[in-house]
């Protein structure tokens, strides 16, 4: 009997067995991509997902990681979570300067980011199915009190956590003011809080605080933490009507409707009337983030962090999006990029993006 | 004089292999690290009593095993999860306890905070399946969690504690907001 060989044998191949990366068949390597990170905000996934296909196609040496989260997370998983993007895209481009321009790297004398681009906007309206309750009727003109209606249920996505919330109750505040009818906030969504959300106005303006906890009493109105479960409770038939941005509600197969611009936040021309409305949370869920947001136009915003691995790349990726491809990409998504781009501090630019704003 | 040397031969590869087993499935990383061992949990009661326990005064505690997972902002979904840690309930229990009206303020390390009122406490969410469809649950609990699919917590996933949403039916998600990582302050806000 060979005893020992076939000892040997099997130690070998317990060994390789054991051995990490060994244990698989021989393949052969291809040439490593670079992977290219792009933190964004949900609201901004569809395009971004098709965007990632294209420009893979076209860029073979290049793999997109695109990872999704609230406006604020975005940022705040670069700035004090210690995530390294290439990019970050935001639903509110005041957000890159307030929580980006000031905050020096580690061991650095830079800040995370000394320039934004300003790229798209989007329109917030009211989502609704066929299948809603008086959906036949409803209109831009009459929609505040066909939500007053006691058998019309509302979703409205957390103020504390997501910013489609905080919006939310500007449109509503603003309309007040549009339709010239100060009961509009309390009929609509505003009896249903308890504690309750306190609006005070100083002139014209008004200023909406939310308390630390927020609770709908009522169960027509449905209070939850993301837009995105409003959504689903819409297509299940649950929910009548949600406020939501054109873009995703169109992505979504919803219907939509419009409303006045200057209520919609998507108008620069009515800029001055959106700041007359802004929204306190007594809720401070980031330390480093005051929780005030003031009324203004919605515009998305991007940047290529100090600490991008692959700065080269992410200007490319940049290009592409705004150029014909990416264009069309974002239009297929229900959302417009901005007919010129707008920069805040383009002089401090990388060189690949500068000729963007000649 | 042969067998002598078939029996060397065998022992030194059953040696070979129970060190290549160690090495594989390196029993050690179960010991508690450092930054575990030195992590503190401050609670504060309703008329502001204070205490503070270690990771191991916490895991001395009443435990609670369940079942949960959550989704993010953008839909995406973590889990469902086995978990184990202490009930949100206990730790208030811990401090004087919390009455209906009272909210609980958690806070984590990185500075994120929610806070969570009496209902939430006690478990009471709304329950979504894997396609953010809202369905019903049964027991719920939330839970300060300190293992996860029979593991310690990794960083990730807020190493060494994280709060939790688990309870006994399987494949249930809450929203994710609400499972904050690294927590290290609870705090019972009183009613007002």
């Amino acid at each position: 009997m060979n005893f020992p060989k076939y000892l040997c044998l099997f130690l070998i191949i317990s060994l390789l067995s054991f051995a990490p990366g060994c244990s698989g068949p021989a393949v052969k390597q291809e040439p490593a991509k670079v992977g290219l990170k792009v933190i964004i905000a949900g609201s901004l996934l569809v395009p971004f997902q098709a965007l990632e296909k294209e420009f893979e196609s076209r860029n073979p040496d290049i793999d997109v990681l695109l990872d999704g989260h609230g406006s604020v997370q975005v940022i705040r998983s670069v700035t004090e979570l210690g995530n390294i993007a290439d990019i970050t895209a935001v639903a509110d481009a005041q957000l890159i300067p307030l929580m980006m321009y000031s905050t020096p790297m580690p061991e650095s004398d830079r800040a995370y980011a000394d320039w934004t681009l300003k790229f798209s906007t989007n329109r917030l309206g009211i989502a609704y199915t066929d299948a809603s309750a008086h959906a036949s009727e409803i209109s831009a003109d009459n929609w505040y009190r066909v939500l007053s209606r006691p058998d019309v249920s509302i979703g409205l996505a957390d103020p504390r956590i997501d910013a489609m919330g905080y919006r939310t109750l500007m449109a509503i505040q603003l309309a007040e003011d549009y339709y010239r009818d100060d009961t509009i906030f309390e009929t609509t969504i505003g009896s249903a809080f308890q504690p309750p959300i306190m609006i005070t106005g100083q002139g014209s303006h008004n200023t909406i605080t939310v308390p630390e906890v927020v609770k709908s009493a009522q169960a027509r109105v449905k209070l939850r933490s993301y837009s995105i479960q409003l959504m689903a409770l819409l297509e299940s038939g649950d929910l009548d009507y949600s406020f939501e941005y054109e873009s995703v509600a169109k992505q979504r197969g919803l219907k939509f409707l419009t409303l006045p611009a200057a209520i919609d936040l998507s108008d620069p021309a009515s800029e001055d009337g959106y700041r007359q409305v802004e929204v306190n949370l007594d809720f401070k869920r980031f330390a480093s983030v005051v929780p005030n947001f003031k009324g203004t136009q919605i515009v998305y915003g991007l940047t290529i962090p100090n600490n991008a691995l692959h700065p080269r790349e992410a200007a490319r990726f940049i290009n592409f999006m705004l150029g014909p491809e990416g264009r069309r990409i974002f239009e297929d998504s229900h959302q417009p990029l901005l007919m010129t781009p707008q920069g805040d501090n383009s002089g401090v630019m990388p060189a690949e993006l500068r000729s963007l704003f000649k | 004089m042969k067998d002598k040397r078939s029996t060397l031969i065998l022992l030194a590869g059953i040696l070979l292999i129970l060190a290549s087993a160690l090495i594989y499935f390196q029993p050690w990383s179960r010991q508690l690290d450092a930054e575990t061992k030195a992590w503190t949990l401050t609670l504060v009661g309703r008329d502001g009593t204070e205490k503070v326990l270690s990771y191991k005064d916490l895991t001395a505690l009443p435990t609670y095993k369940g079942e949960g997972g959550f989704f993010s902002t953008v839909g995406i979904v973590y889990g469902p999860y086995s978990a184990q840690g202490v009930t949100l309930e206990e730790l208030c229990r811990q401090v004087g306890g919390i009455t209906p009206g009272d909210a609980v303020m958690i806070s984590a390390r990185d500075g994120y905070s929610t806070v969570l009122d009496y209902e939430q406490v006690m478990g009471g969410f709304i329950t979504y399946d894997t396609n953010l469809k809202e369905v019903p649950h049964d027991e719920l609990k939330t839970v300060l969690i300190y293992r996860q699919d029979g593991q310690p917590l990794p960083d990730e996933d807020g190493k060494p504690l994280r709060l939790a949403i688990i309870g006994t039916r399987k494949g249930l998600l809450t929203e994710g907001n609400y499972w904050v990582k690294w927590v290290n302050k609870i705090e019972v806000l009183k009613t007002p």
